[in-house]
């Protein structure tokens, strides 16, 4: 995500009404609730009214953090999704560093919403944190690091192993 | 799951498993689940995003596993890019667990990540099919500086000329231009003042090797001079080339042996090459190698390959092809009609182990069959061979796309022989054909002789 220039429009002036999942009501700019393309294209859709947006796969502490990187990327430019690829795991700024510091289920949860909300930065961000929990580690550590059951069977791990022979070193 | 055709199929098992499937898989993260080998009472590893006191193991809590397909495939996709070499992705992941497996599997993630990467267009109408997850991770392996150190070296003189002319059109003519023939002397001068022909050297000898030989189809007079030299500095290396010990390029000692037999028989006369050359002889230790040499021939060759190779390298084949052998029952190969030979990059080590096994294609009465299928892993042939004396003989059988696109085996039906069964057995490079040996069901490799077909223009 590219920092762009601040502008100043009315619509940073006016608000909207979110409602979390738990009927949490909360009051954000325009400018930073349409960081979120889903709720861009249902404000467009619906035009200006008072009437909160129901958001009933977001959590209440989800949707603060949530509202919290948008908040902080308001004037962002989100860059296109081609450029954003070509960038590794390793272009994390820091405050998106910072923010992405919480527990596993908190970061799983981020990338849920992120991709309901179809905020592309966010998703790309939560999901590039998570991509480098996993870089550089064995199956093992990958299991003990995500809490994940080896579901093979020795056999089917046998398989496995011997399937990916082509690829070690020769 | 059914994992029994890992070895021979690939990933091409999960091609088209249901969209079901994919949608109910995510749920095999239950830390409370039997297993079998890893089964240990660990923790979450310290390194994590455990940074407040909430436990994300909790029942309620997301699991990776459980996340949408299509978020795993996007986290899969930045795995692989954060690495240079994607090991994780190929080595760890599938082997983390079955969800896992099958998303480090998802051939459109890697065809992707190649497509990115590499010339799209001209690198799909080559890869037609193709485990696209190997040729990414192999590529990988690729040390680029040295073959890009090795270009360089004779780029500020030679390259940048020729591929100005080259690139400068899609016409084939514009590679018979003098500017290119001169390009091909001059690098050649220069490769023929080293002493050497080494790997030291090897992009740009198979640079100038390929243009040579690709304009010797061209038939340009001007270069005899420089063919015949070729053909005498590699008369005695393509004679003693053992591809079990010395398959530094099999491909390049393949348009070696183009050069020497063009230069040998301008007027298709049968060459002097003996059968004791080992270049056809079975390759089994060098398969992975050969992998190698086509991705390093690719990548080094790209600049000016595939500019020439838009004229004529992707084209629809002709159906008739010609050409001669060394056999004295068979000097010359008319109206041979190869169907559907496509270049595919196909594992198919268990074809090529029965290689040259017995086999007879013609106990079933059926007729060969055009296929076009483009999953198809072998193509028919039929067509006919003509002796000199105007005998002709039926030729039908299976032409195999083995060692990734290359080989090309076939076997042909002697008629006038008592139904005598003749095995070919060689390679398809690019423009000038399938060089090659043959021989029949009373001989062995050993006694084969050589042939070269190429595509009858004239038809």
């Amino acid at each position: 995500m590219a920092t762009g220039s601040t502008s100043t429009n009315i619509s940073e002036l006016k608000k909207i009404k979110l409602t979390s999942s738990e009927g949490t009501e909360f009051v954000v700019d325009k400018d930073v609730g349409e960081k979120s393309i889903l709720l861009k294209n249902m404000l467009e859709d619906v035009g200006e009214n008072d009437m909160a947006i129901p958001l009933p796969n977001v959590t209440g502490p989800i949707l603060t953090k949530v509202i919290e990187y948008c908040t902080h990327h308001r004037d962002d430019f989100f860059i296109s999704q081609d450029d954003d690829n070509k960038k590794t795991s390793d272009d994390i700024d820091e405050w998106d560093s910072e923010f992405c510091k919480v527990d596993q289920g908190t970061l799983f949860e981020l990338i849920l919403a992120a991709n309901y909300l179809d905020i592309k930065p966010l998703l790309d961000l939560t999901c590039k944190t998570v991509a480098n929990m996993i870089k550089g580690k064995s199956p093992e550590e990958i299991r003990k690091t995500f809490n994940i059951a080896n579901d093979f069977t020795p056999e089917e791990e046998i398989q496995v192993k011997r399937e990916n022979e082509w690829c070690e070193e020769r | 799951m059914d994992y029994t055709f890992f070895e021979e199929y690939d990933l091409d098992m999960f091609d088209d498993y249901p969209i079901e499937d994919k949608v109910n898989y995510n749920n095999n993260s239950n830390p409370d689940s039997s297993h079998s080998i890893y089964d240990d009472d660990s923790q979450p590893d310290s390194e994590t995003n455990d940074h407040t006191e909430s436990n994300p193991y909790s029942p309620n809590s997301v699991g990776l596993c459980s996340l949408p397909t299509e978020i795993l495939l996007l986290i899969l996709h930045k795995v692989i890019l954060s690495e240079n070499r994607p090991k994780t992705a190929i080595l760890s992941l599938p082997l983390t667990c079955k969800t896992l497996f099958k998303i480090s599997h998802d051939p459109v993630v890697w065809e992707k990540l190649f497509s990115d990467q590499y010339d799209v267009l001209a690198r799909k109408r080559r890869f037609r099919i193709c485990n696209f997850r190997k040729i990414y991770y192999r590529r990988s392996k690729l040390s680029t500086s040295f073959m890009n150190s090795s270009l360089f070296r004779i780029e500020p003189q030679y390259v940048d000329s020729v591929l100005e002319v080259l690139t400068n059109g899609r016409n084939t003519k514009k590679l018979v231009d003098l500017c290119a023939a001169d390009f091909c002397i001059q690098v050649y001068q220069r490769l023929h003042s080293w002493a050497d022909l080494s790997l030291k050297h090897f992009t740009s000898v198979l640079l100038t090797i390929k243009v040579i030989s690709y304009l010797l189809t061209q038939d340009i007079p001007s270069l005899d001079i420089i063919v015949g030299s070729m053909a005498a500095e590699f008369h005695d290396r393509v004679l003693t080339w053992d591809p079990t010990k010395d398959s530094a390029n099999n491909t390049l000692y393949t348009h070696a042996l183009h050069i020497c037999l063009r230069n040998e028989n301008k007027e298709f006369v049968a060459p002097y090459f003996s059968p004791c050359s080992l270049v056809f002889e079975s390759r089994k230790n060098d398969e992975w190698m050969l992998w190698i040499e086509d991705m390093l021939d690719m990548f080094s060759t790209n600049k000016i390959l595939w500019c020439m190779r838009n004229d004529a390298y992707d084209t629809p084949m002709p159906n008739y092809w010609i050409g001669f052998s060394t056999n004295s029952q068979m000097t010359r190969i008319t109206n041979l009609l190869l169907l559907d030979l496509n270049f595919t990059i196909i594992d198919n080590d268990h074809h090529y182990n029965s290689l040259l096994q017995p086999r007879n294609y013609f106990t079933s009465s059926s007729s060969p069959i055009s296929n076009n299928d483009v999953l198809a892993t072998s193509f028919f042939i039929e067509g006919q061979l003509t002796y000199d004396s105007g005998e002709e003989i039926a030729v039908i059988g299976e032409c195999l796309p083995l060692d990734k696109s290359r080989r090309v085996s076939f076997q042909y039906l002697n008629q006038n022989l008592k139904g005598e069964v003749w095995e070919f057995c060689g390679y398809y490079v690019a423009t000038f054909g399938v060089v090659g040996k043959c021989w029949n069901e009373f001989s062995s490799i050993d006694q084969a002789e050589f042939f070269w077909i190429w595509k009858d223009d004239s038809l």
